[in-house]
């Protein structure tokens, strides 16, 4: 990703494909240390290290994970100070009777994590396939544009609600508000970069044929129809995580993976 | 039906002339006139039904012109418009009958009302004749000389379908034969338009198709007005003034029966009220809606030079109406105004919108109300985020996205998201109580709306012209441009808006022309 191209040192900005960081002189591109097999995870817990994925050329970033781990614009021990998506204290990777979690901290956008098999969703709920971030939601999600206080005894004129399609799949906007709106007149809707229901060409991060939201009922299933980067459902409060799972924090890709021991940084500040 | 014996020519059986070559007919026997009806009926359900659309209008006439005629004035439209097949083709398919036999019934009721002791004759069989004056000069402005796409309220749609202009509307008997040489008598709505034409001398032009054009869509609403089952009626077809009851004048019935100067229905002699719109025909009152009349509100103009302004209404099918004449300063109109055609309009606020002169111009004002005030768009007009707007029968509302990512939280976070690319705005179309549905991104730098043809289709919707409007984006300016559609696009209005004349606005589901004047 073009736009994680920060300075792992110093956390300022570099420019892509270079070699050093300006600002201090860090030097960005060495070999990348190839990913280890997965050690041995005898002992509780498991070792793992939480990868930032960015642009090949750029350095591996590994970040251990002992008994937890904070991830934050301000504070915690795995800082993104450049990435105005993330709070100052964001989401805590924990372990828990030997599982691994991630916690939400009441972030304002929220952490995300990459679907491994059709989920089912909430009304509300967000989710994220490229770079665009939806949610399914009723017709009425939105609230009325009119005044609260509008006059009692006076019909609006509007067009009537469909009957058969009181959901729809709402696009949310950068800097909040809604745009693209489609309702689910025959049950399901395709999100892709073309041919589907929703198409977004100008989206290099989605895959042709992205991803798939079917309604009944009160069922909202999401399934990722093999997308090239992956669609991520909003954790709510805390989710399990295992090894090889990504998550997504303000703009930042993160993969969880079996640590690697030679691992020169334990802390980082990225 | 009765054939002349001269040319051969089959008229309808009450037709005192022949519509061929203008001989008198024979008045026909009474046990002629009592065909069975419902055998007249069933002939011409069966052949509306089993015909083509394409070859409908003609069907329906040569199997049951008698029952066309006689029986429904106000379903006189039922077998001319071309267009009206297409209209028809959506509502009637299933409900053939019923809708059939529906709009010949009350259409008959609201010719013929009841018997009362005063007037216990039966009331003449309509024997059309030409109206006493040629149709008022507002509406053949109001039609135009030209095109077909004219400033009616209601889209037939026929400039999408050349052909409705042509093969079935003009084979049926009463299309073609009064343009002939027919001397005298002949239905009344194919009275020409142009005020320079004598009613006695059928012009052969090219306007004939516009008359054609008028009498279809006054027909046609007054078959969908009689036709309450039909499940293609529109919200503003259902809103429409329902036509009041026909009442029985004090005078005795005369012979020749009037036909209305708005909707051409068979206003038999002795009713005060047009059965098919509800138009006052008082002898006494010489046409004038006298008894809607409002008040008279505020302070008089003083000066010699007053302007006045009328709201002429529009009815649904796009012939005008009672007219409100505004002789003061200012007025507010609303739900509130003592005007039945405010008074019945759920849409409207009480205090909705206030025309007032300032210099020698007549502006109006919206009142801030709930559905506000939407005027008829001419050209181009620019549009602002939260600006509202009407094509056909969709409300939409255009909201301006800026690039740019908006302010963060009060902890410095910004809000994550779909990135906007190049879109500079979103339209949404309104549901419900101001809610937004669908909702479409606007990125290319032109948005074509329309019912068949455009990025955003609404083939539903029967109002809609083919090609409507379009949404454009240049030098940071969103605009809307209607692209000629017959019913126009009406955008809401802020603040205080100067009117010209025939400038058409909507208030609640009612459109009025404005007509402005010197006194």
């Amino acid at each position: 990703m073009s736009h994680l191209t920060h300075c792992p040192q110093c956390g300022a900005g570099v420019i892509p494909r270079s070699h050093f960081c300006l600002q201090c002189g860090f030097m960005l591109s060495p070999p990348a240390a190839p990913a280890a097999p997965a050690a041995p995870a005898a002992v509780e817990p498991p070792a793992v290290d939480l990868v930032l994925i960015r642009s090949p050329e750029l350095k591996e970033v590994r970040f251990r994970v002992r008994d937890r781990a904070q991830i934050g614009r301000v504070e915690g021990n795995m800082i993104f100070r450049e990435d105005p998506y993330i709070s100052p204290l964001h989401a805590t990777l924990l372990y828990r009777g030997g599982a691994l979690l991630i916690r939400d901290e009441g972030s304002f956008n929220g952490v995300f994590v990459r679907l491994r098999e059709p989920t089912q969703l909430e009304e509300g709920e967000v989710f994220i396939a490229g770079e665009q971030m939806y949610c399914v939601e009723e017709y009425s999600a939105g609230g009325s544009f009119l005044p609260e206080d509008a006059e009692q005894g006076v019909r609006f004129f509007a067009n009537p609600k469909p009957a058969s399609a009181p959901r729809r799949l709402t696009q949310l906007l950068e800097g909040g508000g809604r745009g693209l709106c489609v309702p689910f007149t025959d049950g399901s809707l395709s999100v892709g970069r073309q041919g589907c229901d929703l198409n977004f060409p100008l989206d290099r991060f989605m895959s042709s044929r992205h991803c798939h939201v079917s309604v009944s009922n009160d069922k909202i299933v999401l399934t990722d129809m093999g997308s090239r980067n992956g669609t991520f459902v909003q954790v709510k409060g805390e989710a399990p995580l295992s090894v090889g799972d990504f998550i997504l924090i303000g703009k930042q890709l993160l993969q969880v993976q079996p640590h690697a021991p030679h691992s020169s940084q334990s802390q980082v500040s990225v | 039906m009765s054939t002349c014996a001269q040319c051969g020519h089959q008229n309808a059986k009450h037709y005192r002339f022949c519509l061929g070559c203008g001989a008198e007919l024979p008045q026909l026997r009474d046990e002629e006139e009592a065909a069975p009806k419902a055998r007249r009926r069933s002939s011409l359900r069966d052949a509306f039904s089993s015909a083509e659309p394409a070859a409908r209008p003609a069907a329906l006439i040569s199997a049951a012109p008698d029952a066309v005629y006689e029986e429904a004035p106000a379903v006189m439209g039922l077998h001319l418009p071309a267009a009206l097949d297409s209209a028809l083709d959506l509502a009637l398919d299933s409900a053939l009958d019923s809708a059939l036999d529906s709009a010949l019934d009350s259409a008959r009721d609201s010719a013929l009302p009841p018997l009362t002791a005063e007037d216990d004759l039966p009331p003449p069989l309509p024997a059309f004749e030409v109206p006493s004056e040629p149709a008022p000069a507002a509406l053949a402005e109001l039609m135009g000389a030209g095109g077909g796409a004219l400033d009616l309220p209601f889209d037939f749609h026929f400039q999408d379908q050349p052909s409705a202009q042509e093969s079935p509307a003009q084979e049926s008997p009463a299309q073609e034969s009064p343009a002939q040489e027919s001397p005298a008598p002949k239905p009344p709505a194919l009275q020409p338009q142009d005020d320079a034409a004598p009613a006695a001398r059928a012009p052969q032009r090219a306007e004939e198709a516009e008359e054609t054009y008028e009498l279809s869509s006054s027909s046609l609403a007054a078959a969908r007005d009689a036709r309450p089952a039909a499940p293609a009626v529109t919200p503003a077809a259902a809103l429409s003034p329902a036509p009041p009851a026909p009442a029985v004048s004090v005078r005795a019935a005369a012979q020749a029966p009037r036909v209305c100067k708005h909707c051409f229905a068979v206003v038999p002699k002795g009713f005060a009220f047009c059965g098919g719109c509800g138009t006052r025909y008082d002898e006494d009152l010489r046409h004038e809606p006298a008894h809607h009349t409002p008040p008279p509100l505020g302070v008089p103009a003083k000066t010699a030079e007053t302007q006045y302004l009328r709201l002429v209404h529009i009815h649904p099918d796009g012939s005008e109406g009672e007219a409100l004449s505004l002789n003061i300063k200012q007025a507010t109109l609303g739900r509130d105004y003592p005007w039945p055609i405010f008074q019945r309009d759920p849409y409207l606020s009480p205090k909705h919108v206030t025309f007032f002169f300032q210099g020698q111009s007549v502006y109006l004002r919206d009142e801030g109300g709930l559905n506000g005030t939407f005027v008829k768009l001419k050209g181009t007009a620019e549009l602002h985020s939260g600006d509202l707007f009407r094509a056909g029968q969709q409300l939409f509302r255009f909201e301006r996205i800026k690039p740019g990512r908006g302010a963060p939280s009060t902890d410095g976070t910004r809000r994550l998201g779909s990135p906007t690319y190049q879109t500079w705005g979103r339209l949404a179309h309104v549901v419900g109580h101001g809610e937004l549905g669908r909702a479409w991104m606007l990125s290319d730098s032109t948005l074509d709306i329309g019912r068949v043809r455009g990025a955003i289709t609404f083939e539903q919707d029967r109002f809609m012209s083919g090609a409507h409007c379009t949404l454009s984006f240049a030098e940071e300016r969103a605009t809307l441009t209607d692209k000629g559609s017959t019913n126009g696009t009406f955008l809401r209005v802020q603040g205080n808006v100067p009117l010209s004349q025939n400038d058409l606005v909507l208030l609640g589901q009612q459109i009025f022309r404005v007509d402005l004047g010197l006194v």
